[in-house]
């Protein structure tokens, strides 16, 4: 085998409709499983940011609460706080927010006052006018009629859970990629190899070559259709040949750039070969290059090789 | 006359003191009693176990960082090598590392038992391993490692606060506190801080 023959054989597996099918079924099934994987890391950081919302509120409350503290005092602590993530909080004693402090993007944000006496953690996931998530937690101080509440932007949530996601999907995509070239290039050639063994030892054994049914195959623009035993020029048309001329480009095609001797064809065509002569597969090869002359195929893809026979051009 | 010239010494020294303390050179330490400093060296070490408490659950890293860095500077104070004024510092400034050397140069402290100093050298070994670990937790890069190491602060920290009913070796300050306060016999006017 040439290298141009070997390596047109690789370009047709890439070519190989089977193979982006699995590669597009793979890449399909990667996208799906990354989507649960969002979908599950976003809900599962959600409640591990809450949680530590909850303990991060609690212990302000706790600050604020434990030994007495004058406003400056817990006005200065919450400063240290309203910072970065955390859009606001707010500081209540008997009904009354005594301290509240926000960033700019929490100005407009509506914080009532919670009712009197309301001694119930509280956590729940709002959004901004500008869609971000925010998580306000509300916690009763321990030994005093108030609370404190906190709003954390969940912004850097959402972007971990995505930035874990873009990286377990391009892990997906060059995993599919990567299995999918292995496998199904393997296969291919594999296949290829088996084919053009078995028309070899079917030649020596002066028997028809044989091809595994249902196979298609590509070479030269046309698509031969072994389980329809029809042809296909490169826009789908179907070639309308007789089974003689569909035997030929067949023969043909099952090595392209091979020479096959007139004699050799003869057999194959006819395997009696009784009163069947070289003229006749010259005549038949004349056929066959009209009709795909008809379907605006070059006719020089079969190729007359001076003094040895015909051969299918790649 | 020699009584107006001793006078006159006296009133330049005051102005000389007054001065030298207006101008931060000297600082009225030496007028604290042991259980003074040891009451605000605690207050400073509860505002850096407040930061610490802040930080070990805080999100996402670069906010946890701030109170981190809020407990480097609390603990270390304006004289530290980690300081960073560009972040909060609740505290005095002074810093609970430089706390603790007045207390180790205190007189009590220097008449105190043997085991009573191993406690105050085994404050500074949590204090020093507290700032060991919230400077790794600035220098992570992963939220769940930086609060780890957080944690780990935070557990020496209140190491190194301890408790007033406790073996004398790993009271912490407050059992330091208790052991150096006057006892009711030895004061009994009953007015120890």
């Amino acid at each position: 085998m040439t290298a141009a023959a070997g390596s047109g054989r690789r370009e047709a597996v890439w070519r190989n409709r089977p193979f982006w099918s699995r590669v597009a079924a793979m890449l399909i099934i990667a996208l799906l499983v990354d989507g649960v994987h969002l979908y599950l890391r976003w809900h599962s950081l959600q409640q591990e940011r809450g949680t530590q919302a909850k303990i991060f509120t609690r212990s302000v409350a706790e600050i604020i609460d434990l030994k007495p503290k004058t406003e400056p005092e817990i006005r200065a602590l919450l400063e240290t706080i309203v910072r970065g993530s955390i859009y606001y909080a707010q500081w209540a004693l008997g009904g009354q927010i005594r301290v509240e402090l926000r960033s700019p993007e929490a100005a407009s944000l509506n914080l009532p006052p919670l009712e009197t006496g309301s001694r119930r953690p509280h956590l729940e996931l709002r959004t901004l006018a500008d869609g971000l998530p925010i998580l306000d937690v509300t916690e009763p101080l321990p030994y005093s009629d108030g609370y404190v509440r906190v709003g954390f932007s969940m912004a850097s949530v959402v972007w971990t859970a995505i930035q874990e996601t873009l990286l377990a999907l391009g892990i997906s995509v060059a995993g599919v990629f990567g299995l999918g070239l292995l496998v199904t290039g393997t296969f291919l050639l594999k296949s290829r190899a088996a084919l053009r063994d078995s028309a070899e030892s079917s030649l020596r054994d002066g028997q028809t070559p044989t091809q595994p049914q249902g196979s298609t195959l590509s070479v030269s623009g046309l698509r031969i259709d072994d389980a329809r035993k029809a042809v296909f020029s490169h826009n789908g048309h179907a070639l309308p040949l007789s089974p003689k001329e569909y035997s030929l480009l067949r023969l043909l095609a099952s090595e392209p750039g091979r020479v096959f001797s007139a004699e050799e064809i003869r057999r194959e065509l006819w395997s009696n070969g009784h009163g069947m002569t070289r003229k006749d597969v010259t005549h038949y090869v004349y056929l066959l290059r009209k009709r795909l002359q008809a379907q605006d195929i070059s006719p020089q893809i079969i190729e007359n090789v001076r003094g040895h026979g015909y051969k299918l051009s790649l | 006359m020699a009584s107006v010239e001793a006078s006159a010494t006296w009133k330049s020294l005051g102005v000389a003191v007054l001065l030298l303390l207006s101008a931060g050179v000297i600082q009225p330490v030496a007028s604290s009693t042991t259980a003074d400093l040891i009451t605000q060296t605690l207050e400073q070490l509860d505002l850096a176990l407040q930061q610490a408490v802040l930080a070990h659950v805080r999100f996402p890293l670069e906010d946890l960082q701030l109170h981190a860095h809020a407990v480097i500077n609390v603990l270390e104070g304006r004289a530290g090598a980690h300081y960073d004024s560009s972040y909060a510092n609740p505290g005095d400034g002074v810093g609970v590392v430089s706390y603790l050397e007045q207390i180790r140069q205190a007189p009590e402290i220097w008449g105190a038992s043997e085991e009573l100093r191993v406690a105050l050298e085994n404050v500074s070994s949590y204090l020093k391993q507290a700032i060991d670990h919230t400077l790794r937790a600035l220098a992570e890069k992963d939220l769940a490692n930086a609060q780890a190491e957080m944690r780990w602060a935070l557990a020496f920290l209140s190491a190194a606060k301890g408790r007033e009913v406790e073996l004398t070796a790993v009271s912490g300050l407050l059992g330091l506190k208790a052991r150096l306060a006057p006892t009711p016999a030895s004061s009994p006017s009953g007015s120890e801080k």
